[in-house]
Parts: structure tokens; sequence; C-alpha cells
């Protein structure tokens, strides 16, 4: 094969593919308006504005030991707090005429308590309809008291170590408003999942990459179609080199459209998905996978506009399959055949770089796009060759 | 024939239980036209399709100077210049961009290809047009642009399939008159129609086909006698018809004359040679006339009497 008259007829293709506007609307153009579009139907889902505000009563927060946590609760919430100090039966008689959603009484003498290693009782009350408010504001107490109680617990074990009193009181005090030694801290992690914008990002740029290689590999049979194809066989150019011709137009308008969609996409929604070379290498193998199955598409396919069918039935199901619009959850039999498209892989890998993830931590999609890129190519040399038949 | 430049031996080809074309064969030399003329169905397509490399055959084989052509003997089909019969052109590319993309697949190279271009754009009468996109051309301008890319790399073997269907008289004109000129330049040229009045004018030799057989070949005269036919010429008038048809029979070239009083019949072997003569010794031997009808058996004749059926059936 020469591989200047594989450039001719590529770079031909590619001139040609420029001036066929339906290559820029199905790369370009639809993906972006879907983006946008799902973006304005699922931008609320997950955000804070979505809580209802909630009122808390909080009784006996003088005590200097648990003074931050009136604080705490009027500014830690992720939704709009409003913290209220009363007496314990104000507090109780507010969450009874529901005038509060929520109320926390320390008990009297409640500092001391700990301090002397006894066990005094926080009392959490709420108006029981279930409020999501009321039990994240009933965890972050509850998150405060077991440190309490931590303080509570030190105490203890030094008047039984025969520390005096004051030392006693002391060490508790410094024990309740301690950082914690060991903490569990959010993290980013290699197999982390993309943000509801990256999601939308990386699927719909999977979907349409099946489009765009089409156009690439579909022009075979419409050369056919056309005439063409008699005169480009009867070129001095090895049969083979059409082929690869065409194939490597779908590549190189697949690499395109997907790098123009990813960075455009990231810029328009504020989506990060990390180090370049890795993603560089996860695109490239998402296309020559997507490539690899229109092969295959061109050996059952009679006529273009077949191939252009069969192209679009195969590259939505995969979308869908893959999660380009809702994520296959669950770890039934369709999940596991979700994981085992290119749609997939492209964003689980983009997840694993989103997380900080390199070339080899992208081992498992790729493993997964070059499974799929085998047995495109196996099957596209079994199934018999009719689309070059004069 | 020694110095051949396309050689088909015995060319066999079967789609199924159809056999297309059924041991073919027959040479062309440089500067020679090689007319094959048949129905649609005939297997001529197929046979084009052997000899451009688009087919290998079943048995036989197809030699260009020198050389088996088929589908893998990519350096041999850069001597042929093939002209599909359907339009195999890009019609979202300027005919100047057609022209260059087929002539760097040939090979060409700048500074060559584009003076070639411009030539072909020349010889193919697009020169104004060459930055339109050739959707943009009329039926006549695709089909002249078609054989300009058959043109470009100057093949020793110009294919032409029947390139002037669907073509308007005007244009028909000019690509039989471009057929004409590129064999006189000594480019070997396989034409393949079912119009016996192109086959008449351009071919040396003729090809009849038809069933995926060939008939019959040889020039045109060679055929005609293979109808037992001649030609004939009747001079209708008055006055001396009988000193008319004494003075004629003198002539040389002339086989038989009768006359019935008012027309007088010849059968010769030439008419188109002969009816000058004819006409002039007819009045000076004291003849009036008042018509002249030459009558020439034709390829239709020939193709009816080798098949028995008519050549557009």
């Amino acid at each position: 094969m020469n591989p200047s008259s594989i450039w001719h007829m590529t770079s031909k293709d590619l001139r040609r593919s420029l001036r066929d506007r339906s290559v820029l609307i199905f790369g370009l153009v639809v993906p972006f308006a879907l983006m946008i579009v799902f973006n304005l139907l699922f931008s609320g889902i997950g955000s804070t504005e979505d809580f209802d505000p909630v009122a808390i009563a909080v009784a006996g927060v003088d005590d200097p030991m648990v003074a931050p946590l009136g604080e705490i609760l009027a500014a830690q919430l992720p939704m709009t707090t409003t913290v209220e100090r009363v007496g314990a039966d104000d507090a109780r008689s507010a969450v009874e005429d529901e005038a509060v959603d929520m109320a926390v009484i320390v008990p009297d003498g409640f500092g001391d308590a700990i301090q002397s290693g006894g066990s005094p009782t926080v009392e959490v009350l709420d108006r029981g309809d279930g409020s999501i408010e009321v039990a994240i504001a009933a965890s972050v107490v509850e998150g405060y008291v077991s440190q309490l109680a931590l303080a509570s617990r030190t105490a203890a074990a030094a008047g039984i170590s025969g520390l005096s009193g004051p030392a006693i009181g002391d060490l508790a005090s410094r024990v309740a408003q301690a950082e914690p030694l060991l903490s569990a801290v959010p993290g980013e992690v290699a197999d982390e999942q993309l943000s509801l914008q990256g999601s939308l990002v990386a699927g719909q740029t999977a979907l349409f990459m099946f489009f765009t290689v089409g156009f690439g590999v579909i022009s075979l049979l419409q050369e056919r179609d056309q005439g063409t194809l008699p005169r480009l066989q009867s070129m001095p150019v090895a049969p083979r080199s059409i082929v690869v011709a065409k194939t490597l137009t779908s590549f190189v308008l697949g690499l395109v459209s997907t790098a123009v969609l990813l960075g455009a996409g990231s810029l328009l929604f504020g989506v990060r998905f990390g180090a370049i070379l890795p993603i560089i290498v996860l695109v490239v193998a998402t296309v020559a996978a997507a490539t690899s199955l229109v092969l295959v598409v061109i050996r059952i396919a009679r006529t273009a506009e077949q191939a252009n069918t069969m192209n679009s039935i195969l590259g939505i199901g995969l979308g869908v399959l893959g999660g380009s619009f809702f994520p296959i959850g669950g770890g039934g039999w369709l999940a596991r055949v979700s994981d085992l498209t290119p749609p997939a892989a492209l964003i689980r890998g983009l997840g694993i770089t989103h997380g900080g993830g390199g070339v080899a931590d992208l081992a498992g999609p790729l493993a997964t796009l070059g499974g799929f890129l085998v047995v495109a190519v196996v099957l596209s040399l079994v199934i018999p060759d009719r689309e070059l038949q004069a | 024939m020694v110095d051949a430049v396309l050689a088909c031996e015995g060319l066999v080809r079967r789609f199924g239980d159809l056999v297309a074309v059924d041991d073919v064969s027959f040479e062309i030399a440089a500067g020679e036209t090689y007319g094959l003329l048949g129905p649609n169905g005939a297997g001529k397509t197929t046979t084009i399709s052997m000899v451009a490399g688009l087919l290998d055959p079943d048995a036989g084989a197809a030699r260009v100077l020198g050389n088996r052509i088929g589908p893998e003997a990519v350096t041999v089909k850069g001597n042929i210049g093939l002209v599909p019969q359907e339009l195999a052109i890009y019609p979202d590319l300027t005919g100047r961009e057609n022209l260059v993309f087929f002539g760097r697949l040939q090979g060409m190279r700048k500074p060559d290809l584009g003076t070639r271009v411009d030539e072909v754009l020349e010889v193919i009468g697009l020169v104004d047009r060459a930055g339109d996109l050739a959707k943009e051309y009329s039926g006549g301008m695709k089909r002249r642009l078609n054989i300009g890319i058959g043109l470009l790399h100057q093949p020793s073997l110009l294919v032409l399939d029947e390139p002037t269907v669907g073509v308007d008289p005007q244009s028909r004109n000019a690509i039989l008159e471009s057929v004409e000129a590129l064999s006189r330049e000594g480019m070997a040229v396989l034409y393949t129609t079912h119009y016996m009045e192109e086959a008449e004018r351009l071919c040396d030799r003729i090809g009849i086909i038809d069933h995926g057989s060939l008939q019959a070949e040889g020039t045109r005269d060679e055929l005609l006698r293979l109808t037992g036919e001649v030609d004939r010429i009747d001079l209708v008038g008055s006055g001396d018809l009988a000193a008319a048809a004494d003075a004629l029979r003198a002539l040389s070239g002339v086989e038989q004359v009768a006359h019935d009083g008012r027309i007088i019949t010849l059968t010769v072997h030439d008419a188109p040679t002969l009816v000058a003569p004819v006409v002039s010794t007819a009045v000076e031997a004291g003849m009036s006339l008042a018509d002249v009808e030459v009558a020439r058996p034709d390829l239709e004749s020939v193709f009816l009497h080798l098949t028995g059926r008519a050549l557009r059936d």
C-alpha cells in the first residue's frame, strides 16, 4: 500500500466532509445543543438550593463546653438555617407548636458532667415528619456530641489513673475542643465519578462519536452508489488502500469531533477532565473502537443509506447502554454489558482522569476498548466482503 | 498482432450460473480504436471491468503492454485510463479538484500535474468552469469531465464504456471528436457502445458481442461482407434511361445496372465513393435526375445477420 495514495484519498474525503454540512451538524452542533438542553434539565439535581430552610431552637448552649454547637448549626449546614437560643421548656414547646423544625436541649451542668467523666444526655426533638433537613441537622449534632463523649471517657480514664479534679477537667476540655487525631476527609481517587456536567459532556461526546466516524467509512458505500468506486479501483493503488483511507478518514473525523466536543464542553460547563496525556490516550482508543464498529457495518450494509441507518441504531443503542444519557446502575447483567461499551469506557476513563488518574490507571477502560476493537475487526474480516464488488 | 497494447485471450467471467463473458479474445494496437458493439447486457461492461483490472477473469487473461492486468496489478493499471459508463466524478469537488485528485492517484505531481490539468481542461472545454463544483455542471459537461479524468495521465490504453449515453448531440459530437484526436495521437482506444453510428464513425475494427460471446470482429467492410449484402444507388428521373444505364455499366465499381423506365438501380461496392461519378455519367448520358437514393448495409444488418435480432432489442 502506498501511504501517499492513502493520504490523497483521505484528504479528499476530509475536504468533502467539511463541505457536507451534515458532518458539522451531527458532529458538533447537535451534541452541543443536547449538552445544553440536558444541562438545563438536570442542573438542579443535587443542588443545595433544593433544601428547605430549617429553624432550630437550642437550649443550654451557654455552657462553654457546648458553646460552638450553635455556631456549627448556623453556619455549616447545607441549607438556610435559623438558630434561636431559648430555654429548655421553650425549646420543647416550640417543637410541639411547630414554631421550629427541631430543638436541641443541652441539660444544665453538661460541661461539668463531661469534665468529671459523667454521661449527660443531649436531647434532640423534631416534629416527626421525616424531614431530610432535620435529619442532616440531627446528624451534625450527633457528630458533635460524639466528640464530647470522647472527652467524657477521657476524664473517666484520668480519674481512674489518679489525676486531680482540676487536671481531669482541663484534660477533658482539651479533648472536647481538639481537632481529631484521626480523620476521614473526602479525597479524589482514580475511579471517581464525573460531575453531572462532566457526565453530560462525556456522554454526548461518546454518543455522537459514532455518527461522526460513520461519515468517513460510509462514504465507501457512497463511492459505489455514485459510481466513483470503479474508477478508484482502476487507479494504480492497492485495493486495500481504499478501505484504509476511508477508515483513516473516519478516525480523523472522530478524533477531531471528540476533541472539540470535550474541549469546548469542558470550557462551556466548567468541567475539568484531568491531565491531557491520559485523556489523549483514552480518546484515541475510544475513537479507534468506534471506527472498528463501522467496519462491521459496511460489511453488512448494501447501500450507504442502509449503512447510515444501521450505524445510527448501533450508535444510539451503544450510547444508551453505555450511559450517554443515564448511567446503568446496579450489578446485574445489563450493567456488566454496559461496562463493555465504548461510551461507558470513555465516561469511566474520563472519571479516572478527572480524579487524577494517569495512563496506567486507565488500564480497565483501555482493555475494554481494545477488546471491543479486536472483536469488531475480527467480525469485519469474517463477514464476506460485499462492498468492493463492482 | 505483434505490438498489441491490449491483448485479451479467452476471457471468461461467470456470476453464479450466468456466464457474462465467454471466451472473448481480441487485440488492440497503438493508435487503433477498437469498438465493442452489442446491446445492453451483452457483456461489454464485464469485459471492460476485466480489461481495467476491476475484476479477475475466471479463465483467460487480459494483458496491457504484455503485463497481465487484474485487481492487484497496481503498476499495470497506470497504463490504463478508464471512463466508466456511470459518471465517476465527485459532485462536491470542483472540476479542477476532481482532475487533481485523480492525477495524484495516478502518481502525477506538481508542477507537471498542474500543467496537465490545464491541458485537459482545454481539451474538454471546461477552462471557464474549472473552479465550479461539478454538481453545478450540465450533463454534457459532467460527461466531458468524466472523460477528462481518464485522459489525464496520458494512458497507453483508453477504455471508454458507453461514454455518450444520455448526452446531448453537441456534447456527443465533441466527445467523438476527442476520441478521434486521441487515436490520431497514438493512443489505443477500447470503445463500447450500442450506437451503431458511433462504432462506424470511430472504430478501426469492431467486435460484435452478444450473450457474452464475440460473434465476429473486423473492419466495418469486413463485417459488412459477412452479410452478403451490397451497396445500392437508385437514380430517379426521366430522359434516356437506357443510354444512361449503358454508360453506367462501364463505370469501375459498378456490378449490376437495371432500369424500369423511371428508376435506374445500381449495385456497387462503395456507394459513397461512386455517387458523384454515377450522377455525372447519368446526366451526361441524357438522364434528367429528380432524386438519388443511396442504401448501404450497416452494422445493424450485420448484427441482425449474426444474432438473429436487432442491435437495440
